[in-house]
């Protein structure tokens, strides 16, 4: 249920984005990070997601953090989430959030899972 | 030879070429390197060869600053020294140790590290070291990290050699080297114009004191007692021997070893390059930040450890500089049966089997140099020990440099993590706020002492010189961890060995 609706969130979100969603990758992979879940699990997935909110107030928004991820992904042409999410560690948009060194679009996933929650 | 100080009759006056004070790590490896030479060397240790809680109450003061250690179990005061309860862990220092670091104030050696390699090499045959590299199945388990930003430190693991029982009968039975046990040094008096030593002065708990006259003489009693014996030493110089600058005592460096973050891996994995067996590895890898990237961040040396989860959360409630661990860092005798009961412990096997399983969770445990800080010193206090020798007042401070070297250097290892897509790294909470500079409850160092007696050519920035000689006085040596500048990314006790090895050969060429 969260996916499909992160899904159709993505799909209204992006009539301004030009890269097509199906390009990117993007729908079926990113409403939640998927490596960080399979890693710490789902509670402390939501903790991190929490704590990204509480401290990006601004973000604090299910169609502006979808925004935000699919315009991440559309800068990266369609590779894999996992290889975007590799490239951002590698040109330093890391963001820590109580303690844990993340991507700025993992933890920006972790956001979304937490407030689809 | 062997000669208990307290047999010999009152104002014994001993006489020799060589005098060395101290019979811990650095003073032993400096009198094996004159065995069979013509000169006649004095070796002066102030205790016996067993543990004896009368001497060791020598080392007893007290600490001021930041909480640390019991000073009377931080150092052992008999034959052998502190070797009687190292770990054995070895490694050397960077070429960036030695050299000079805009971003780390008062750094750079009067030496490189290649001017240690050879002394390296020898220090490893004395440690009973296997230098070689962990074997190729080992090495497959390297992270294999972005070597621009970190790279495998090796360590090396002593058995540990303990210097006392492992060169006791070497020593007592050279015919050039006379060995005085209770044997306390309390006093060194120089010439008139105080450009050189003329006489020790020794006392012991039997009431006796006696003289010792050599050609040279080298302190080698340990970072701290080194310093006292210098500023005591204030008859003809008020503020000590060879303390003109006001630099003796001061710059003491610790390095700090702490839990800083947790590793999750996807799956779980044994990564045998990282992990430890006491008494039975022989090498093994810790992460650490390359120069570049140290010098990118601006920030301190150090090497990060990979502990199982199941191992970090026992060693969690060992040693800290805290008082909660009366038993091992307040109480020496406690702490040399604690190593006794490990060593049994591992040799068992059982540590073995129940903790080198594969795990997805380890604990970065850090050790971190400390910058050279003029502020964090050793003084003399106004109480006295049983032979009348003012105990130490230890005032140890840390800057903010240490702090953000410590979180620099794991948000590097998150990042390395990260963009592997190795795992994620979690700082550990005392690290999770950037404007935070103080330190947690839990703060602890590596019972490393370093920096008293620091080496500098020039005389107003270092207490020795590039030989270890004391400015200004032309037969006064130092040799241990006191004279290190910076405290290096290693534990110290391989350095202070291969330093003590370069000494002895500038001593052979003088």
């Amino acid at each position: 249920m969260q996916r499909r609706r992160f899904v159709l969130l993505t799909l209204a979100g992006t009539a301004a984005v030009s890269i097509p969603l199906s390009y990117c990758g993007i729908g079926d992979e990113t409403d939640r990070p998927e490596f960080l879940h399979s890693l710490i699990g789902k509670d402390k997935t939501i903790e991190i997601g929490k704590a990204y909110v509480d401290r990006f107030p601004a973000e604090a928004d299910i169609k502006k953090l979808t925004e935000l991820i699919s315009a991440a992904v559309s800068d990266q042409h369609g590779s894999p989430v996992n290889i975007r999410i590799q490239n951002e560690f590698r040109k330093g948009k890391v963001v820590i959030i109580n303690g844990w060194i993340l991507s700025h679009t993992e933890a920006r996933q972790s956001a979304l899972f937490y407030l689809n929650s | 030879m062997h000669i208990d100080a307290r047999t010999l009759d009152n104002n014994t006056l001993i006489e020799g070429d060589i005098c060395i004070v101290g019979a811990g790590a650095a003073g032993i490896t400096l009198a094996l390197q004159f065995l069979d030479s013509p000169l006649k060397i004095i070796l002066l240790e102030g205790g016996g060869f067993e543990y004896d809680a009368k001497m060791q109450d020598m080392y007893r003061g007290r600490s001021v600053g930041l909480p640390y250690y019991s000073l009377e179990s931080a150092r052992l005061h008999y034959f052998g020294g502190t070797t009687g309860h190292w770990a054995g862990y070895c490694s050397e220092y960077d070429e960036i140790d030695f050299r000079k670091r805009e971003w780390v104030p008062d750094s750079g050696w009067p030496l490189t590290r290649n001017d240690l390699d050879k002394y390296y090499k020898k220090a490893a045959e004395i440690l009973e070291l296997q230098t070689s590299l962990p074997d190729n199945r080992i090495l497959k388990s390297s992270l294999n990290f972005d070597r621009n930003l970190l790279k495998d430190k090796i360590w090396y693991f002593s058995p540990p050699v303990r210097f006392g029982k492992k060169f006791r009968e070497t020593i007592t039975r050279a015919p050039n080297i006379i060995l005085y046990t209770y044997a306390n040094v309390t006093n060194i008096l120089a010439n008139e114009n105080i450009t050189a030593v003329k006489e020790l002065t020794v006392r012991n708990i039997a009431g006796k004191e006696h003289k010792v006259r050599a050609k040279r003489i080298i302190l080698a009693c340990c970072a701290i007692q080194n310093a006292r014996l210098l500023l005591a030493s204030n008859s003809q110089a008020s503020k000590g021997l060879g303390n003109d600058k006001d630099l003796l005592g001061r710059y003491f460096m610790e390095h700090l070893e702490m839990y800083t973050a947790d590793l999750y891996l996807p799956k779980p994995a044994s990564l045998d390059l990282y992990r430890l067996q006491f008494f039975y590895t022989k090498s093994r890898a810790e992460l650490a930040l390359t120069e570049n990237r140290q010098k990118e961040l601006g920030i301190l040396n150090g090497t990060a450890a990979l502990d199982p989860v199941v191992v970090a959360e026992e060693n969690e409630t060992g040693s800290d500089t805290s008082s909660n661990n009366k038993d091992s860092t307040e109480d020496p005798a406690a702490s040399l049966k604690g190593w006794e009961n490990a060593e049994k412990y591992y040799e068992s096997g059982k540590y073995l089997k129940e903790k080198f399983s594969k795990t997805k969770q380890y604990m970065l445990f850090a050790r971190m140099e400390q910058s050279p800080n003029p502020l964090s010193r050793v003084m003399l206090d106004s109480e006295k020990d049983a032979l009348g020798m003012p105990r130490i007042v230890l005032d140890w401070k840390l800057s903010a440099l240490e702090k953000r070297s410590y979180r620099k250097m794991i948000e590097t290892i998150g990042v390395a993590c990260g963009m592997a897509g190795t795992g994620r790294v979690r700082l550990h909470e005392w690290l999770h706020d950037e404007t935070d500079n103080s330190w947690p409850e839990n703060l602890a160092g590596g019972w490393h002492h370093m920096g008293t007696t620091r080496m500098h050519e020039r005389s107003d920035r270092g207490v020795v010189d590039g030989n270890c000689k004391v400015h200004g006085i032309e037969n006064l040596y130092v040799a241990g961890s006191s004279c290190f500048p910076t405290a290096g990314s290693a534990n110290p006790t391989f350095t202070i060995v291969a330093m003590t090895l370069r000494l002895a050969d500038h001593l052979k060429s003088q």
